[in-house]
């Protein structure tokens, strides 16, 4: 199965939970949210055809949202036909992230919003920018800018272009003769 | 696969579903993009892999319906509440297992042979892959057998970055990088389509064009007019009669809590290698007071998971390459089959049992977490060195997976939970689970390889490859090949169910999951269910007509 999931951080999370107590432990999954916990997620069989909008509760305020926009278009102004952030739509992505009640955006809650009140913080400041590109690479305008080509219907799947085999090719003959 | 078969030879069959029903043509997410989806569709608690994962009401956690694992192990436990189970996702590996695979216990001492061999399993390995299409080629691999000609779709070429790790892993290391074999069709197969080349193949498929049950064999086994589903159905026990026959099975219905029970004339248990354990331990009666088939104390004995490890890097080469469509079926093109069979065999490596390696990367529709991944890596800056930056690392993370064999251990088992219960009132499953020194030297020689090749060719190592192997290897139960519950045997002290899959101990009650394993090979299991399934379906139907089952 995909080794893309050793990439997600809540799998750490929730592995730390399993491992407080000893003995017997009942698998209890991440208890952040759930019936009667007051902080609902958006469950286990969402809709996915039709994405609805998380319905958790922002928490932003007016200062900090309007401090995170010049933080996020500081980092990512407008340039020629992309957008910046703030026009790509990265703070309400941030009033949805921190806000939501599950245990990596519950991490980032208590990490990056000390910093948006003003704590500097290296740590909390690189959280920021990571998820910052992560949320504009992955809006419209990011997909066709990083390069990627597709997410529509092809008849075959074409051969390799030839410049990709070539560049292939040449970076292959540029390997330093193998240790043995 | 045991309820198309079944229907075929022209008898009636009631399906029950825990789960609830699903219709990939009308919910799958084809062309969504992640800013549809809530925060972008990243891995949550909810959808643990990724909002899109076409997997309703279940992961790792099912509310209401827990599991425990004993002190001192780790293991997890996916399962899906949908028609269609966890056909609805998976990798779509389809490897045949080999001659080998059969007989490991005759060749090298450890684990279990099966009770039949290869050339048995061979035709139904042909039907299955005839009927559900599966692209691959012949390729003369040791131990990995070819099908007949005629059966395989034509594979896809290698993505650039399978081209790319195929290049340096054949001609620097003697590695073979070989087209994979894959449930997903390349041209029309009956009356489904071919790939779009497009959409993310774990988000399932609306068009059919790869192997969801759904799609591939629960319509045909409607239009025969012999298949009843009923959904949300949670069998938890197969009552018997005097005789030690099963009589039918109990349920409950999820939705209300309300007991039923269906009588039949034979029982197919195919939950899932650990639920139809759990269903045969609950199943206790005068004839059987620890559980039907469980005699010999051997049901939820045995469990074996695939061992794992990854090796992640940053490969420079596949930097700034120009803009191109890589999708291709969006899972595997190409893996590398166990290439040191001599080797082995001459005792040259220390360990037993082969591995494969399984390549992830390339230029996807940007996800995410893949996002956060290459962010992470960017070197410090603002505005359009910003961009640069990602557009240069785009499609330049590959990870490899380094995939073995577990022999089955004492210590790796599920039981009833003499505590426990789930919100139906009934005992849930608890784990034990330890690797083997068999899979620690197998994963430990897997991830020196990878990190070998990817210092070979200048690579940024992302993984830390300083940890015991025993702490960076996957958790029991996390590569979702759990198999071995109720294996297969000739003699009933060697295991509960006989080589047909029909429980040694009740006539009419067939097994029709991974929990039939004796061995689990390098090979990834579903191609093997099915196979199985198929052929004790033949005999449960023969058996039936001739009045003996």
């Amino acid at each position: 199965m995909p080794d893309r999931r050793t990439l997600l951080g809540w799998t750490a999370a929730v592995a730390g939970m399993l491992g407080v107590g000893s003995g017997l432990r009942a698998y209890l999954g991440t208890g952040a949210t759930g019936p009667g916990t007051g902080n609902a997620g958006y469950g286990k069989d969402p809709a996915l055809v039709e994405p609805q909008p998380s319905s958790w509760p922002r928490i932003l305020n007016d200062r900090q949202r309007d401090w995170l926009t010049s933080l996020l278009d500081s980092l990512l102004p407008r340039s020629g036909t992309l957008p910046s952030a703030s026009e790509a739509g990265l703070v309400a992505f941030f009033d949805e992230w921190l806000s939501a009640p599950y245990p990596d955006q519950l991490a980032d809650r208590a990490l990056i919003l000390p910093f948006l009140d003003g704590h500097a913080d290296p740590v909390a400041e690189n959280r920021l920018r990571t998820l910052a590109l992560a949320a504009w690479y992955t809006t419209p305008a990011g997909i066709t800018a990083i390069g990627f080509v597709g997410n529509e219907a092809q008849p075959d799947f074409a051969p390799l272009p030839i410049a990709v085999l070539d560049h292939l090719e040449r970076a292959f003959a540029l390997l330093p003769e193998k240790q043995p | 696969m045991a309820a198309h078969a079944l229907t075929s030879a022209g008898l009636r069959v009631l399906m029950l579903e825990t789960g609830r029903d699903y219709d990939p043509a009308t919910e799958t997410p084809m062309f969504q993009l992640p800013a549809d989806a809530p925060l972008r569709g990243a891995a949550t608690p909810d959808k643990e892999f990724g909002f899109y994962d076409a997997t309703a009401g279940g992961g790792w956690d099912v509310p209401g319906e827990p599991y425990t694992v004993a002190e001192g192990s780790q293991f997890r436990w996916w399962r899906a509440r949908m028609l269609g189970g966890r056909t609805n996702h998976w990798g779509r590996m389809t490897l045949r297992f080999g001659p080998d695979d059969f007989r490991g216990r005759s060749l090298d001492g450890l684990g279990a042979d099966w009770p039949l061999d290869y050339a048995e399993l061979a035709p139904w390995y042909d039907r299955v892959e005839r009927l559900i299409g599966v692209f691959g080629a012949a390729e003369g691999i040791a131990n990995s057998p070819d099908s007949p000609d005629g059966i395989l779709l034509p594979p896809p070429r290698p993505r650039a970055f399978e081209h790319w790790m195929g290049m340096v892993m054949g001609r620097r290391h003697g590695i073979p990088v070989v087209p994979a074999h894959m449930a997903i069709l390349t041209r029309p197969h009956g009356d489904r389509p071919q790939c779009l080349f497009a959409t993310d193949c774990m988000r399932g498929c609306a068009i059919g064009a790869n192997f969801q049950s759904t799609t591939v064999l629960i319509p045909p086994a409607l239009t025969t007019g012999r298949l009843s589903i009923r959904t949300g159905m949670h069998v938890y026990a197969v009552p018997v009669d005097g005789s030690g026959r099963a009589t039918g099975v109990r349920c409950i219905d999820r939705a209300n809590g309300a007991v039923h029970e269906f009588k039949a004339r034979a029982v197919v248990l195919a939950a899932s290698s650990c639920e139809t354990a759990r269903i045969l331990l609950q199943s206790r009666s005068t004839a059987f007071p620890a559980g039907l088939g469980n005699d010999q104390g051997q049901v939820g004995h045995n469990l074996m998971d695939t061992p794992s490890v990854s090796v992640a890097a940053q490969v420079p080469q596949l930097e700034n390459l120009p803009p191109f469509a890589d999708e291709g079926v969006t899972l595997f093109h190409v893996y590398a089959p166990w290439w040191l069979t001599d080797e082995q065999r001459a005792g040259k490596l220390g360990f037993a049992r082969g591995c494969h390696i399984e390549f992830w990367g390339g230029r996807r529709l940007p996800e995410f977490d893949d996002m956060v991944a290459i962010a992470q890596l960017a070197r410090p800056g603002r505005g359009d060195a910003l961009h640069a930056e990602m557009q240069r690392l785009y499609g330049s993370l590959v990870y490899l997976s380094g995939r073995g064999e577990m022999i089955p251990n004492a210590g790796s088992r599920c039981e009833l939970d003499p505590d426990v219960k789930d919100r139906f009132g009934l005992p849930v499953l608890r784990f034990h689970w330890a690797w083997g020194a068999e899979e620690l030297a197998q994963m430990d020689f897997m991830r020196r390889t990878l990190a070998d090749v990817f210092r070979d060719m200048g690579a940024t190592i992302l993984t830390d490859l300083s940890q015991p192997i025993a702490q960076v290897m996957r958790p029991g139960g996390h590569v979702i090949h759990e198999a071995g519950t109720v294996r297969m045997a000739a003699r009933p002290n060697d295991g509960p169910v006989d080589r047909w899959g029909r429980l040694h101990a009740s006539a009419n009650v067939y097994v029709a999951d991974a929990g039939l394993f004796p061995s689990m090979p390098c090979k990834n299991p579903t191609l093997t269910i099915m196979a199985l399934a198929w052929r004790g379906a033949h005999h449960l139907a023969e058996s039936l007509k001739r009045g003996d089952a």
